[in-house]
């Protein structure tokens, strides 16, 4: 099957350090895969990379084939792990924005997604509590019919409702032709809901292997197998 | 990249507005002011009006410096914000980095000629005002080419603050996101701005030898207006800086 | 429907038992429609790739039928409900009495104790 998102020998450095080294990865459109691993192993690098927000000290990554620009920009939806829309918005400026530059966006699931949140359409956003406003760029970015999720952390600081309600609108939202990749370094509580996890450690893949798999060989969690690994 | 242009003019506006039409309101009526009569006298009711008079005045040429520099400035601190945490938003969108700064280099170029054109026309309406105030300053001999070089002279630190925002976002593009050229060029405006008006009341009064107007049979070309003719030129210098941005900001984003 | 999906076994072994049980009581009773892939993935919390795994492995083992375009139903087939039951019950027994083994009972003690539970067992309503 073409693969989404491949990387080639994908090396990201700053000033000194490397923050991702000779990574070759490849995945496929119609799965949940995790990107795990330590704080500074890299896990952001890869998003934003693959995002178009950095650029590539050497190796290349491709979307679709394609090095990113605007055209893969409007196949990714990408979830930054801090609120990035303007403050100054309100909820149905940001949906009428997103309905503006993203052809794939569906302003009537997002609406809808707002209003089970109990969101006053008119409130700005910069008045929101934080989880509400994570919850409410989730709903943007999930609303996107995009062939690939890039989704960095975000499950990260948030009170269990709020991550089962993530969880349930990410599964809701699934499509077999779209690829969802999302960062964590909380693994129990996902896991069920991942098909593939990319390991990461020191900017360097460790493995990438299917989740039922790693269950029947190891005979334990990822979880578990993730606090051996990472000891 | 029009859409994003219509989006980030709204944003603009809605703190522009603001100073433009402080500006013109206090503009307007300061030159309303001025033609009540000026009878001389010791009454306290004469001494109250010159009083509000001269604080009218004082805060108009506020204004103006105000409209002047608020254009460049503006755009420059959005265009900041951008490469900060926003910009995890706005570079996900599907456009090109150089349509991203296009945008905003093309609303400050609108803005610094709106903000120019404002005072111009607030000058002109003062014009009566200011020959008021010293006699013989304009000679009425050849209006039209006076008033296009005070137009150009508008233009030509219209451009120069514009040239601080282009010099401020080459700069961030080339080294990254840091805070400094923001502040210098902001401070530049401002200096510029304030420069540029005394300049003009100055002109406008006849002082120091500086005429705006050329008056009938003065040799050479008035100070002022030589500097005018440097606008177009100073444009072409910021359309330059305008490629060079562009070209620098595709292949080197770093939004970490 | 209650899931409990648990650490350290497959998740796909997992649903396959919780969605028998829920067959075999009842809760998707025998000739319903059970909800789509997706939507069950998501009841669940769990990746829809593995539901669909457990559900195609329901299939060959006759408890679900595909229907094309309309999602799956429960098999109304009552030999193969029934062999369930009695399997899954069965495997309840085993365990039982392995347990009571372990804890020294007899088989007389045995039958003893599940008369006296069977009285304190609050009376089931005839189907």
């Amino acid at each position: 099957m073409e693969k989404i998102l491949e990387t080639f020998h994908l090396s990201k450095r700053y000033g000194a350090r490397w923050a991702l080294q000779d990574l070759s990865l490849g995945l496929e459109p119609g799965r949940l895969i995790g990107l795990l691993g330590p704080n500074g192993s890299g896990k952001t690098t890869l998003i934003k990379l693959a995002a178009g927000l950095l650029t590539p000290t050497a190796g290349q990554v491709q979307i679709g084939g394609q090095a990113p620009g605007p055209a893969t920009k409007k196949m990714t939806a990408y979830l930054p792990d801090r609120m990035a829309l303007p403050t100054e918005f309100r909820a149905d400026d940001a949906v009428a924005f997103y309905r503006d530059f993203f052809p794939d966006f569906d302003a009537a699931k997002a609406s809808e997604m707002l209003a089970d949140l109990k969101l006053d359409s008119r409130q700005r956003i910069g008045a929101m509590s934080k989880g509400t406003q994570e919850k409410v760029q989730l709903c943007l970015t999930m609303s996107r019919a995009a062939r690939l999720y890039l989704l960095d952390e975000p499950l990260g600081g948030v009170d269990p409702a709020a991550r089962e309600y993530i969880l349930q609108t990410i599964l809701r939202n699934y499509s077999e032709d779209a690829a969802v990749l999302l960062s964590t370094h909380l693994v129990g509580d996902i896991e069920k809901v991942l098909d593939e996890v990319v390991f990461l450690r020191e900017g360097r893949l460790m493995a990438h292997t299917a989740v039922d798999a790693l269950r029947e060989e190891q005979g334990m969690s990822v979880d578990e197998y993730f606090r051996e690994v990472f000891r | 990249m029009a859409k994003l242009m219509r989006y980030e003019a709204r944003a603009d506006l809605r703190l522009l507005l603001p100073v433009y039409a402080a500006c013109l309101t206090l503009g307007v009526l300061s030159c309303l002011l001025r033609l009540l009569p000026d009878a001389g006298g010791d009454t306290l009711w004469q001494l109250a009006m010159a009083a509000v008079c001269t604080l009218l005045l004082g805060a108009a040429v506020t204004a103006q410096i105000a409209a002047l520099a608020a254009g460049p400035a503006v755009s420059l601190i959005r265009f900041y914000r951008t490469l900060g945490t926003r910009g995890h938003f706005f570079f996900s969108l599907p456009l090109l980095p150089s349509q991203m700064l296009g945008a905003h280099l093309v609303l400050a170029l609108a803005w610094t000629a709106a903000g120019a054109l404002l005072v111009y026309a607030l000058f002109l309406l003062g014009m009566p005002l200011f020959a008021g105030l010293n006699g013989d300053l304009y000679s009425g001999q050849r209006p039209l080419p006076d008033l296009l070089a005070l137009l150009a002279l508008m233009l030509l630190f219209a451009a120069m603050l514009y040239l601080c925002f282009c010099l401020a976002a080459a700069v961030s593009t080339r080294l990254g996101h840091i805070r400094l050229p923001m502040t210098a060029a902001l401070l530049f405006c401002f200096v510029l701005a304030a420069g540029a008006a005394f300049l003009f009341l100055m002109a406008a009064v006849g002082r120091f030898g500086v005429s705006a107007l050329p008056s009938g049979g003065a040799p050479g070309l008035p100070f002022c207006t030589m500097l005018g003719h440097c606008a177009v030129p100073l444009l072409l210098v910021d359309a330059g800086l305008w490629g060079l941005c562009c070209r620098q900001l595709g292949p080197r984003l770093e939004l970490a | 429907m209650q899931w409990n999906i648990t650490a350290g076994r497959p998740v796909y072994l997992q649903l396959i038992e919780q969605i028998e049980l829920a067959i075999v009581t009842g809760e998707y009773p025998a000739g319903s429609r059970i909800p789509p892939v997706r939507e069950l993935a998501a009841q669940a919390g769990v990746n829809p790739n593995t539901m669909q795994r457990a559900l195609q492995e329901l299939e060959s083992r006759g408890l679900l039928q595909a229907q094309r375009t309309a999602g799956r139903i429960v098999t109304a087939d009552a030999t193969t409900l029934q062999a369930l039951r009695t399997r899954r019950a069965l495997a309840r027994a085993q365990t039982f009495l392995q347990e009571m083994q372990a804890l020294g009972c007899t088989r007389a003690e045995v039958d003893d104790l599940l008369a006296q539970a069977a009285r304190n067992l609050p009376p089931k309503e005839e189907a």
